[in-house]
């Protein structure tokens, strides 16, 4: 087959083109250190690579979530812990005044100890993270989450949200809390049981609750809004107990003694008197006529326990019947400071769980991410060792052909023939 | 005539064939870099003498070029597919480098999109903070500002497109009356009784048809007297002898962007119908391009439709429900310019998860509206109106639609380019639940879960709906009994009223306002439990510390929001689809190429010219020439001692 002199020449020329761009496109994954330059060398590769993309940079983003939640916990974890610390010194307050061995003058300094108490502890309660907002207001952060009003009472003006954050791909953790349920909302009492004296008591004794038997009764008579009274009766040798049950605040006008006697018996002083799935300890020795209130599914705040201790040390103690009564209020408060104690453990927990979740979910989010980044990169580096071997060769093919243009543009047989 | 004198006559002749030989290697040589040139030989033949004599010399008969008809036609044909990959080879070159790639697409959309729902998690950590809030606007506003260069890139892609077709359309033009030119002058030279073929004009004519067959996929065939008619793929006429057919680049029947290809004598729109060269390079790489706008349209559309409603559904900083951040424009509709009615459509996109991104023509029948999607040919009927419904579009019909009238509907052409984000305050992105709920003092362990959107529909039947006049007011869910409760204004009424059931707790929702889409409702989750009779839940707009509603919009980045695809996904398909069209448009042009080359070669092996073969001819016409010089010589030589010996004698 004839072949034409430009065709001959213009072969040789496309065989140089065709290895200059091929060296070309190796210059330019040297040059970048990746292979896919663009989607068409690798549509399926640069689709993946960009839902790996997106996958490291949520993760990415997740992670901060993830060390932005543990600054906040870490706020509220020592906030708590430090209202811990005051609520220890609470206790041991009731515990001393309850001794009843102080003199006057050391328990003036214990009431005067208890009101700055409770002043830090509202102070605590309104403790600022770092932006100026409220840790325990809720969702209403730019408002102190607790407030004093005039006659004293401490309210809580917040909220019950709390917010959740993402830390890692679908799974969310609880990054902040409310005041409502650490601070107030503590059922009073043990166990949900709460048990006070009526102010007309002249005898010299004081009742405990001493818990739960029967908790499914308590709770259905709890939600039912059943109270208890104790009252005495009989002579002193022969004394006896009789519980009564019904609706209302005992004492109270309002009190219904619907279901009438739910126990009766002898009263044997320190024993447990038991009823309804509810047991309680009667110390010292009633008179007759002297009845205990017994109030099921209580609560109340941190700050009301801190206002009654300081009630209960400002009680008259000058007969018998006067320290029962203030010695019954203060193992009230003993209680409910057992309940708050309990109370804030269970938050302080709640943020641990969340801090340690941050902790563990770390470890697995660095692990995919790392995951994701090598398949990135395994789908687009360049292996430059043998990117390298290519150019090299790229490069001795394209010498060959322009050595052999070089070669072919001298053959003509116009040279040898001298007309 | 015998003898010394026919020895003259016959050299001379010998003489002159060379001459023409020497004349035509001469010719050769000096085109041999000639588009389109076919290499030209002498024919020869000997002229024959009387009958027991020596012939009486040569004659050239014709002078002949390498040309071969089948060659010429394949030629054509794959310079016309090759030009047509290459054409759509480089824009599709050009289309992919819109989207970067390297590094898992830096510097692209999907690194702003990941930035910007990466930017909700700051908002959603400390709602209160403004700087967070203000780099998400931020973040916003590169989102907003990446489709819109991505926009403009695309329509400008489509602008050159167009001034492409405009100017291989002038081009055709050019060429046809040039071939109707050259079929007019052969004819002539036909008709004036010219001797051998004119292999000069021929060989124009066919370099004019090869550089048509660039621009253009043609059918070529021979008529009378040498001349060529030329035909488009599509069959359409555009060189009858000496007479062309004009095109015309036009905005097509609904002056849409892309530019369409008419027939002037007919005026009917070809476009379709073409294939091949320049023009077929050109119309494929359209497609692709409304196809990819559409995509990125439906993407800047879905991104718009999700955050604004989702800004509908929560609470700003200063407590009222969240206003759209951006704003994006609506579906084209763009009416035939052959229109009789007068009536309009009026198209609005409703879901984006329905959205098919295909451009469609609505046409009203006989037998109501009909809609078919230009990329599939797909077609459906949509009933009589006014108000139709197409994948994920509403469209309104207004005025007077005669029969026959249509509408080119292209739902996000133009989304990528008009998304503009709309706000400028930190404040106004909408972070906080609408609602929170804060249990009273209550004896049961119900709980109440944080407030979140839903449709009503997905309600459980029996779920009390607080009307929306209530909405944004203080409310009290407060339990009546064991399995029942009310919800309470906040003057105390009771505005409705539900069941509670211990083992599956109970749901309450309260209707949005009309801002936001119709049918959603907050709604919270009462836990199953004993709840007793007064216990209480407060309802409470969401302070602005709350963070329900921004978590809601990042897990939007999650969520299946465009055809059943995530915001992500269905980038990381578009990426996927301009690649692999990149890829295959890359595969055949260098297929094409390869064919091309190997026509070349048979090609140039018929008509090209060796400048070798060139040299040896040379040599041998020089040589006949001397030869035939030496033998006039010799006869001078004989006559000369005839003469001398007469002379002498």
């Amino acid at each position: 087959m004839q072949i034409s002199t430009s065709e001959f020449l213009l072969g040789s020329m496309n065989d140089m083109l065709a290895q200059q761009q091929t060296v070309n496109q190796l210059n330019r994954e040297i040059a970048s250190g990746e292979t896919m330059l663009d989607a068409s060398s690798d549509p399926g590769g640069a689709s993946q690579a960009i839902g790996l993309a997106n996958q490291i940079g949520t993760l990415a983003y997740d992670a901060g979530n993830g060390s932005a939640a543990t600054q906040t916990l870490q706020n509220g974890i020592s906030a708590l812990d430090e209202v811990t610390t005051l609520m220890d010194q609470v206790r041991q307050s009731v515990t001393a005044a309850a001794n009843g061995t102080l003199s006057s003058p050391e328990r003036q300094s214990d009431i005067a100890g208890a009101q700055t108490l409770l002043q830090q502890l509202v102070q605590l309660a309104n403790t600022q993270g770092a932006n100026g907002g409220y840790l325990f207001s809720g969702s209403k952060s730019n408002a102190p989450a607790f407030s004093t009003l005039p006659n004293g009472q401490v309210v809580f003006n917040g909220d019950a949200s709390t917010n959740q954050v993402q830390i890692a791909p679908s799974l969310s953790i609880t990054s902040t809390i409310s005041g409502q349920g650490v601070f107030t909302d503590i059922p009073a009492g043990t166990g949900g049981v709460a048990v006070s004296a009526s102010g007309s008591n002249t005898g010299t004794a004081y009742a405990l609750a001493e818990g739960v038997t029967n908790l499914s009764q308590v709770t259905a008579a709890s939600l039912a809004g059943t109270q208890y009274d104790v009252s005495f009766s009989g002579t002193g040798a022969a004394l006896t107990y009789q519980v009564t049950s019904g609706h209302g605040t005992p004492g109270s006008a309002g009190y219904i003694a619907s279901s009438g006697v739910v126990a009766s018996g002898g009263y044997v002083a320190g024993s447990n008197i038991n009823f309804d799935g509810i047991a309680i300890e009667v110390n010292g020795t009633p008179a007759v006529g002297d009845s205990f209130a017994v109030q099921l599914g209580a609560t109340t705040t941190i700050f009301q326990t801190v206002q009654n201790l300081i009630a209960a040390m400002q009680l008259p103690q000058e007969n018998s019947a006067q320290s029962a009564l203030a010695q019954q209020a203060l193992q009230n408060v003993l209680a409910n400071v057992t309940g708050a104690q309990s109370s804030l453990l269970s938050a302080q927990a709640a943020l641990g769980t969340s801090l340690s979740e941050i902790q563990s979910v770390q470890t697995q989010t660095n692990s995919e991410s790392a995951g994701a980044t090598t398949a990135m990169s395994d789908l687009q580096s360049a292996n430059l060792p043998q990117v390298l071997a290519n150019y090299s060769e790229s490069l001795t093919a394209l010498q060959a052909a322009q050595l052999a243009f070089a070669k072919i543009q001298g053959l003509t047989l116009f040279q040898y023939i001298t007309p | 005539m015998t003898g010394l004198s026919q020895l003259l006559n016959t050299a001379w002749s010998g003489l002159s064939a060379a001459t023409q030989g020497l004349e035509t290697v001469s010719n050769n040589t000096s085109n041999v870099n000639t588009p389109g040139y076919d290499v030209e030989s002498v024919q020869q033949a000997e002229l024959v003498g009387t009958s027991g004599s020596p012939g009486v010399g040569t004659e050239v008969t014709s002078i002949a070029r390498g040309f071969d008809q089948f060659v010429f036609t394949q030629m054509v044909d794959a310079t016309s597919t090759n030009q047509a990959a290459q054409v759509a080879q480089s824009n599709a070159e050009s289309l992919s480098a819109i989207f970067p790639v390297a590094s898992g697409g830096a510097g692209g959309l999907s690194a702003s999109m990941t930035s910007f729902f990466g930017g909700m998690n700051a908002v959603s950590q400390d709602p209160t903070n403004l700087t967070n809030r203000q780099t998400l606007l931020s973040d916003a506003q590169d989102l907003a500002s990446d489709f819109n260069s991505i926009g403009a890139q695309l329509a400008s892609n489509s602008t050159t497109l167009n001034s492409q077709m405009t100017a291989a359309v002038s081009q055709i033009n050019t060429l046809t009356q040039q071939i109707a030119n050259i079929n007019t002058q052969l004819q002539a030279q036909s008709a004036a009784g010219s001797a051998g073929p004119p292999v000069g004009l021929m060989d124009n004519l066919d370099n004019l048809v090869q550089q048509l067959g660039q621009d253009i996929g043609i059918n070529v065939t021979q008529g009378a007297n040498n001349t060529l008619d030329v035909y488009t793929n599509g069959g359409q006429v555009l060189v009858d002898g000496g007479t062309s057919a004009n095109l015309i680049a036009s905005s097509g029947s609904y002056g849409d962007g892309s530019v369409s290809v008419l027939y002037q004598p007919t005026g009917q729109n070809i476009t379709a119908s073409l294939s091949g060269g320049t023009i077929g390079g050109i119309i494929s790489s359209q497609a692709q391009l409304v196809a990819t706008q559409n995509s990125v349209g439906a993407l800047a559309a879905a991104v718009a439709a999700a955050i604004n409603t989702q800004q509908s559904l929560g609470l700003d900083l200063s407590g009222s429900l969240g206003t759209s951040l951006f704003s994006v424009g609506g579906p084209s509709v763009l009416a035939a310019t052959s229109n009789t009615g007068s009536g309009t459509l009026n198209a609005t996109i409703t879901n984006t998860n329905a959205l098919i991104p295909d451009n469609f023509i609505v046409a009203k029948t006989a037998s109501g509206y009909q809609a078919t999607d230009t990329t599939t040919g797909q077609v459906s009927a949509l009933g009589n109106g006014p108000s139709l419904s197409l994948d994920g579009m509403t469209l309104a019909v207004s005025g007077t639609i005669n029969v026959g009238d249509s509408f080119e509907i292209e739902p996000t052409a133009t989304a990528a380019q008009t998304l503009k984000l709309i706000q400028s305050n930190p404040s106004a992105i909408a972070a906080a639940s609408p609602y929170v709920a804060s249990p009273g003092t209550n004896l049961g362990n119900v709980t109440a879960g944080s407030f979140s959107a839903a449709a009503s529909g997905s309600l459980p039947s029996g779920t009390p709906i607080i009307p929306a006049s209530y909405f944004g007011q203080n409310l009290t869910i407060k339990f009546t009994s064991a399995t029942s409760f009310n919800v309470l204004s906040s003057s105390n009424t009771v505005i409705a009223s539900g069941s509670f059931s211990a083992s599956n707790g109970a749901e309450v929702a309260i209707a949005y306002p009309s801002s936001a889409p119709a049918g959603e409702v907050a709604v919270t989750a009462l836990s199953p439990g004993t709840p007793a009779a007064g216990d209480t839940f407060s309802l409470t707009p969401g302070g602005i510390a709350n963070n329900g509603n921004i978590e809601a919009m990042s897990n939007l980045s999650t969520q299946n929001l465009l055809s059943g695809a995530t915001l992500t996904g269905a980038y990381a398909t578009l990426i996927g689809n301009v690649g692999s069209a990149g890829q295959a448009a890359t595969f055949a042009a260098s297929a094409s190429q390869g064919v091309l080359s190997q026509v070349q070669t048979i090609q140039q092996s018929v008509s090209g010219v060796n400048l070798d073969q060139q040299a040896a001819n040379l040599v041998t016409f020089q040589q006949a020439y001397q030869a035939a010089a030496q033998v006039i010589a010799s006869a001078e030589a004989l006559f000369t001692s005839l003469l001398t010996a007469i002379q002498a004698a």
